[in-house]
């Protein structure tokens, strides 16, 4: 895979990591299971993966996190699931695999697992 | 959720009765795997393995005792899923409490879960973990029915 797109999958996976440490609820449970995570520590591995993006790349989720909480998404039964707009069949196909792709409505950069 | 409900979402495909692996690295992408293999359409095996080192770089899931719990959220996944694996030997999984690790409970779930499904699986497998004789019992159970049985105290 393409590691830039490996990259924003990583920073979305970590967001989602740090929306769970934030949560009041879920923290103190988790507190209590021994499983806690410094939300300090994520934020700093968060800041080290963003950087390790291209700067055009970089630039690109900046502006869509600025607009939404979830800027990388997957793509499910050919919808995005950030906004459920249907995704062209020809974005699953082989030649794009490589690539780093937009929702065509919401903007949002497309992970098809 | 209880127990049985968390057993709900593993299934005899996800249950690993012999890790191969003998390293946290190898345990992880050996349980990764296993969920590849399976019919539940995941098929991007790095970002799944990327997701659970990264957890783990932040402290270590092996909270004992001998039991593991590498979780989290992933892109790459619509439901809550529940891989389980045992090590007779143990693995060094950078535990509390230094010993070696032979139990793990792996889940990784979607980005979002009705109910919050996530949290409490993980409580139910932490909770029971914590008792000697079920642990125990779980361990030696020749294969996953009989695993289950020996955490829900089913006959």
């Amino acid at each position: 895979m393409n590691r830039q797109l490996e990259l924003l999958i990583s920073i979305q996976n970590l967001e989602l990591m740090l929306r769970d440490a934030e949560d009041a609820d879920n923290s103190a449970e988790m507190e209590t299971m021994g499983l806690k995570v410094d939300t300090e520590r994520i934020k700093a591995d968060l800041e080290a993966q963003i950087q390790e993006i291209e700067p055009r790349e970089r630039g690109y989720f900046n502006r869509i996190k600025s607009r939404v909480d979830n800027p990388v998404v997957a793509v499910w039964d050919g919808h995005c699931t950030g906004c459920f707009a249907g995704v062209p069949t020809s974005f699953s196909s082989v030649a794009n695999v490589n690539k780093v792709l937009h929702c065509e409505s919401c903007g949002r950069i497309l992970f098809i697992p | 959720m209880d127990i049985k409900d968390v057993f709900e979402l593993a299934s005899p495909d996800l249950f690993i009765p012999e890790l191969e692996a003998t390293n946290k690295q190898d345990a992880l992408a050996e349980m990764v795997d296993k969920l590849v293999d399976s019919d539940h359409q995941i098929s991007n095996r790095e970002t799944v393995l990327q997701m659970l080192l990264s957890r783990e770089q932040l402290g270590s899931t092996a909270i004992g005792p001998g039991v593991a719990f590498p979780h989290g959220r992933a892109l790459a996944t619509q439901d809550l899923i529940v891989v389980i694996a045992r090590s007779s030997k143990g693995i060094d999984f950078d535990s509390t409490d230094g010993k070696p690790t032979n139990l793990f409970f792996m889940l990784v779930a979607p980005p979002q879960d009705s109910g919050n499904q996530y949290l409490g699986a993980l409580a139910a497998l932490v909770e029971k973990m914590q008792d000697d004789s079920l642990r125990d019992a779980f361990l030696n159970a020749d294969e996953f029915d009989s695993a289950f049985k020996a955490l829900t105290g089913e006959e």
